[in-house]
């Protein structure tokens, strides 16, 4: 395998990708001061977060109000991850993102999933005497299916392909880490994703909202009667708030289609990133069998090896279910700004294992 | 490798180690379970900061068998089907969840019920919020698995271990609404379910019933609500206050009635007496004392005693003085039916089950606190038997009174027989019970079982005589009353059932002891097991016996 050219007549020492010091973009001083003072907005958002807090919805108390030492790692990747969003870095991220929407399949999907959202009232029947139950589900669900499966396919076609096609020495041969590259790659697909959701989001909760007004008029849709319902800007509120958290869990998607990538072959990727989402989306489950298989409860069924598996299973699989509020949604539940952020930087520190992975397989990487 | 790798590969190691311990709040909001056996506050506050499934089916899926101490559902990994796994770990568990409800329904088609069980159990497992599914797999359960055990082979001839098979049913029916309602707490109808069918399918009658029909009239969605309807006279939408489940109100009264514990029945009745669509203030004492005074005359003349009223408004002076002379208390009475009437308006359903409560049962309940037992023993079997001793003492009166009126010889008979027939019929389920209720009082459990057996017999729904009987049964080890089942058996043939015990000293006393003493001679049968339930039974009157 010949060397690539970006280490042809260079220091041995120094892979592709791996410029020296000296070759690298000097990053400039009003990039450096964009991005301390966007670090500075995130550790002023944690220090609120500590001090005032973001309160959870009245009645709640416990685990809900309670903030722990931990949920500062989320802040902290934030911060990481925008020092390191350097301006190559960007530049890549904007790419991708172009390149991404210029894909014909994901232009098809988007408006297949466009489509299908605002005539989601029309399926109803499915439930009937439950049609508001419905189309929340159907809405949500449906979102959470579609840019799933923009995040994988394209989450494991955004760097194969630069090799592939060799188009990567080009990137490479240039003053550009490969570390910048993974980056700009990742939130480039962040960016994909975010946009994508934004527009299945805005079509879902229009069409939400239109059923609703049709339902009972704007003033009856407006209305919030305690203990019957909570009014139309209370649920697309709430609603809104379960898209972010499913753009949290994308994310996490992402940075495991991007790393899976670049250990194995696409198909095996798209494979695992599958297992791992189902896998992913049960983890309450094997949360529960895990703490609970050796307890008094329950238990007597399974046998030792087999909550050992379980154990392994749930210490290296994504906790993607943590995202997943759709049970306070139907009951017409608040969705609490301090959970959010719990699962948020749950997710966060999944994605900073996932990225510092794939740069440490993709660093050492010879094409 | 470089130490900037080393660093890289150092943090990895440290941030997955922080990524399985991070949170520890996450999980217990997750996992937290929203359990029945807590108070409503303890369940509402446990509902406000769950935000993941309940997981507790998975401890009933590894437990290692069905019947260790856990009447749940065993969930086996052998009958989960790959669209149950599918739809545990995708985005569309409720959309599967539909998909199985289908599957179930086609069983219930094709009459596999036993193979509706692991399903329903997935779809509420899969979609906690589906009460259509909680619902119908508690009554599956309470009514229509219970009603085909007496077919399998196995418990064919073996009556009690078809009664702990049958016992098993219905209270894991009561354990799904219980655990639905505890899903779903703020909406009536798992709540008032598991109040109905715990009264009305597993006979029992307790504060446990009656604080479930409570906790469901709390609901939203339980109340009086207003609806648009066509205005009778105008025919144009109208906004109009209907009945929601205010319902709830009288099955709490009818619970105590059926108990049954008098006082707290009429005091149920009262508050449901409430003014301004029952939002109002209760009627005061003076018109309850009123509502008493219309009870007893209906316990003197029987339930048409308005006709006493309406002769005395409408007649002339002679007229007048002639009732007055009758019934001295005319005028109070003419004021009673004056608030019974107001009441009436408020509340037919209460009112109507206020008063008779008051004709007929009042009288041996009061005798029962005052510790008169043998009085109101023989009390409540003259309300029974229609025995003019005990009750209708006034029936005279009234006949005199269509008599003035003009009434033929004829109809008047007719009508003494109406109102004599009436009685005997309608007194005979709250009568047997609180006959029952009056022997365990005074220790006669042989006369108990035999009340509670009569009760049972009498109609195969009176789920709450065959748990006393059977509780008794095995207490003492009774045997079935031959010549009670015969008796009543034989009285069905003239179209009412007559379950009521002859009146102590009477002739037909004798003849049932005698039916009795030969019984005990002959070859003790079978118990008779618990009669199959027809599957689609819908909720009875709840006061079939009350004049409304």
């Amino acid at each position: 395998m010949s060397a690539s050219p970006a280490v042809m007549g260079r220091d041995q020492n120094v892979s592709a990708g791996q410029p020296r010091r000296d070759e690298r973009v000097e990053i400039p001083a009003k990039w450096r001061a964009g991005q301390l003072a966007v670090i500075a907005l995130i550790l002023l958002a944690g220090i609120y977060y500590y001090t005032v807090g973001w309160r959870s919805p009245a009645g709640e108390s416990g685990a809900a109000d309670s903030r722990s030492i931990f949920d500062a790692a989320g802040f902290l990747v934030l911060a990481g991850l925008t020092w390191l969003t350097t301006p190559t870095a960007g530049t890549i991220a904007l790419n991708t993102f172009q390149e991404a929407v210029r894909r014909r399949w994901m232009t098809a999907l988007l408006a297949f999933a466009v489509v299908l959202l605002v005539l989601s009232t029309f399926f109803r029947w499915m439930q009937a005497g439950e049609e508001q139950k419905f189309l929340r589900d159907f809405g949500i669900g449906f979102i959470i299916i579609m840019t799933l499966l923009m995040a994988i396919f394209l989450g494991v076609s955004l760097v194969p392909p630069e090799i592939e096609r060799r188009t990567i020495f080009t990137i490479l041969s240039k003053p550009v880490d490969r570390g910048e590259f993974l980056i700009g790659k990742f939130l480039g697909l962040c960016l994909t994703l975010l946009v994508n959701l934004a527009v299945m989001g805005v079509a879902f909760l229009a069409s939400y909202a239109i059923f609703r007004i049709s339902r009972l008029g704007y003033a009856g849709a407006m209305e919030m009667v305690p203990n019957v319902r909570p009014g139309l800007v209370f649920e697309l509120s709430n609603l809104a708030r379960a898209l972010v958290l499913q753009y949290g869990q994308l994310v996490v998607m992402a940075a495991l289609a991007i790393t899976l990538s670049l250990v194995v072959s696409g198909i095996t990727a798209i494979v695992f990133c599958f297992l791992a989402y189902f896998g992913g989306q049960m983890s309450s489950y094997w949360e529960h069998l895990e703490q609970h298989a050796s307890g008094e409860q329950g238990s007597g069924g399974l046998s030792g090896p087999v909550v050992g598996m379980i154990k392994m299973v749930y210490f290296v699989l994504p906790r993607l279910d943590k995202f997943e509020v759709r049970e306070r949604l139907v009951n017409d539940m608040p969705v609490a700004f301090n959970y959010m952020w719990k699962a948020m930087s749950s997710g966060l520190i999944y994605v900073a294992v996932l990225l510092a992975i794939a740069y440490l397989v993709f660093s050492d990487r010879e094409f | 490798m470089n130490p900037k790798k080393w660093g890289i590969l150092a943090g990895v190691a440290l941030l997955l180690p922080l990524y399985n311990m991070a949170q520890p709040d996450l999980y217990q909001m997750r996992s937290m379970d929203v359990l029945p056996n807590k108070t409503a506050k303890e369940r509402e506050q446990q509902k406000l900061e769950r935000y993941g499934p309940s997981l507790e089916w998975l401890d009933r899926m590894t437990r290692p068998n069905e019947f260790s101490g856990n009447r749940r559902v065993k969930l086996d990994f052998r009958v989960m089907s790959s669209m149950m796994l599918a739809g545990m770990a995708s985005g569309f568990k409720s959309q599967v969840a539909n998909l199985l409800w289908m599957k179930s329904d086609e069983f219930w088609h094709k009459g596999l019920m036993e193979r509706q069980i692991p399903i329903m159990e997935m779809v509420v497992t899969l979609d906690p919020q589906f009460i259509e599914a909680w619902s119908t797999t508690g009554w599956h359960w309470a009514y229509n698995l219970y009603a085909e055990e007496p077919d399998k082979p196995e418990l064919k001839n073996n009556p009690k271990a078809l009664r702990k098979r049958q016992e098993y049913d219905v209270m894991t029916g009561l354990d799904y609404l219980d655990r639905g309602a505890a899903m779903n707490p703020e909406t009536y109808r798992l709540w008032f379910e598991n109040a109905w069918t715990r009264a009305e399918k597993a006979g029992i009658y307790d504060n446990r019933t009656v604080q479930l029909m409570r906790e469901a009239r709390t609901k939203g969605d339980a109340r009086l609500v207003e609806m648009m309807l066509p205005d009778p006279k105008t025919n144009e939408p109208k906004a109009t206050k209907v009945q929601g489940m205010d319902l709830v109100g009288r099955n709490i009264g009818h619970v105590y009635e059926r108990i049954p514990d008098i006082d707290k029945a009429l005091a149920e009745y009262r508050n449901l007496l409430r003014g301004d669509n029952g939002q109002g203030a209760p009627p005061t004492d003076e018109e309850m004392a009123l509502m008493r005074v219309a009870g007893q005359a209906w316990g003197r003349y029987g339930k048409n005693y308005d006709v006493i009223v309406s002769t005395y408004q409408s007649g002339d002076a002679t007229i007048k003085a002639q009732i007055k002379k009758m019934v001295p208390n005319i005028e109070q009475l003419v004021a009673a039916q004056a608030v019974r009437g107001k009441m009436g308006n408020r509340e037919a359903q209460a009112t109507g089950a206020y008063v008779s409560i008051v004709a007929r049962y009042v009288p041996a309940w009061e005798l029962m606190k005052a510790g008169k037992l043998p009085q109101a023993i023989n009390t409540i079997i003259g309300v029974m038997n229609a025995d003019t001793r005990y009750h209708l003492q006034g029936l005279p009166v009234y006949e005199q009174v269509l008599a003035m009126r003009g009434d033929a010889p004829a109809a008047i008979k007719t009508a003494v027989e109406d109102v004599k027939r009436s009685e005997h019929s309608s007194s005979q389920e709250m009568g047997l019970h609180l006959l029952a209720k009056l022997y365990e009082k005074q220790g006669n459990w042989k006369k108990a079982y035999e009340t509670w057996y009569r009760a049972r017999e009498r109609s195969t729904l009176n789920f709450y005589a065959q748990r006393n009987a059977h509780l008794l049964e095995d207490r003492f080890d009774f045997k079935p009353p031959q010549h009670i089942i015969a008796a009543i058996k034989a009285s069905r043939k003239t179209g009412e059932p007559n379950a009521a015990p002859p009146m102590p000293g009477s002739a037909a006393e004798k003849a049932e002891a005698l039916a009795a003493a030969k019984a005990a001679k002959a070859p003790p049968a079978q118990s008779t097991p618990a009669a199959p339930t027809p599957a689609t039974q819908a909720p009875a009157d709840e006061h079939a016996g009350h004049a409304h």
